[in-house]
């Protein structure tokens, strides 16, 4: 079982779209773009006979902004544990919206969430996608696959 | 109307606190499932529960089925928010007693549909309705 790129690409605008009220066309997907250190990084765990991880990794100034529009607050009033548990929620929702495409994936993790960036990817079927929004960058990961492969 | 809102994101809790209280509710929070089950416990009884299913020291699921074996909490409304969204998790839900299940990400006007079919119709669609009869 494979993830497509366009279904993962085709599951973040809608999560994106939802939660953060945007123009899924301001969404640019900009493949040279790849996680850097001092993003914000969210990851969660898929486990079941399909095992994986999501990876979320946003500028922490869109992390600010995103987590600002979820909470109707200001950008500048958003501290560490408000973007944190924002972008958390994100990768929460991305993955869960991804496993009924994975058979085999049964549990969902809770978000691990850092600001340290770039992760060791495992190399088994990697998708990454990464975008800017309003010039800034945003970047998804998924990893994994069958145990019985 | 009383509502407890329990989710382990303080992100969420806002979200739903804000739409909630667009509907008329007074809201309280819980972060986890033993936390909603220690408030519903002391009491008052809330009209409504909003429950999250994956959550730190007990989910959702654990949580909705302590609510359903106590008759107390009987005319309780639950409602299942959670980012799990295949049809197995859905139906295992329903089927542990949960009166509604809502998919994130949802827009603000999913939630008041849900409220709606819980029985909260909003004034200006009872009006309509009313209306029509």
């Amino acid at each position: 079982v494979n993830l497509s790129t366009k279904q993962v690409d085709d599951v973040v605008r809608s999560v994106l779209d939802v939660m953060l009220r945007l123009d899924v066309s301001d969404l640019k997907r900009s493949p040279e773009l790849t996680p850097q250190p001092l993003m914000v990084r969210a990851q969660v765990s898929l486990n079941g006979s399909w095992r994986g991880q999501v990876m979320l990794f946003v500028a922490p100034e869109l992390a600010r902004e995103m987590a600002a529009v979820m909470t109707q607050g200001e950008p500048k009033s958003m501290g560490r544990e408000e973007t944190f548990d924002a972008v958390g929620e994100l990768a929460n929702m991305i993955a869960g919206n991804l496993k009924p495409l994975l058979p085999g994936a049964r549990s969902l993790s809770m978000p691990q969430v850092s600001d340290q960036g770039v992760a060791p990817m495992p190399a088994n079927f990697p998708v990454e996608l990464s975008y800017r929004l309003d010039g800034m960058r945003l970047c998804v990961s998924v990893a994994g696959g069958s145990n019985n492969n | 109307l009383k509502a407890l809102i329990v989710d382990d994101s303080m992100t969420m809790r806002m979200m739903l606190t804000h739409l909630l209280k667009q509907r008329g509710f007074e809201v309280q929070e819980a972060c986890n499932g033993a936390e909603a089950i220690q408030r519903l416990t002391a009491g008052p009884v809330p009209d409504l529960v909003t429950l999250d299913w994956n959550m730190p020291v007990m989910n959702g699921g654990a949580c909705l089925d302590i609510i359903r074996q106590n008759h107390a909490l009987d005319g309780m409304k639950v409602l299942m928010i959670s980012s799990e969204t295949d049809a197995e998790k859905v139906a295992a839900a329903l089927t542990c007693g949960t009166d509604e299940y809502l998919m994130k990400p949802f827009t603000p006007e999913a939630m008041f549909e849900k409220l709606d079919m819980l029985g909260w119709v909003r004034e200006d669609a009872a009006m309509w309705q009313r209306s029509e009869l």
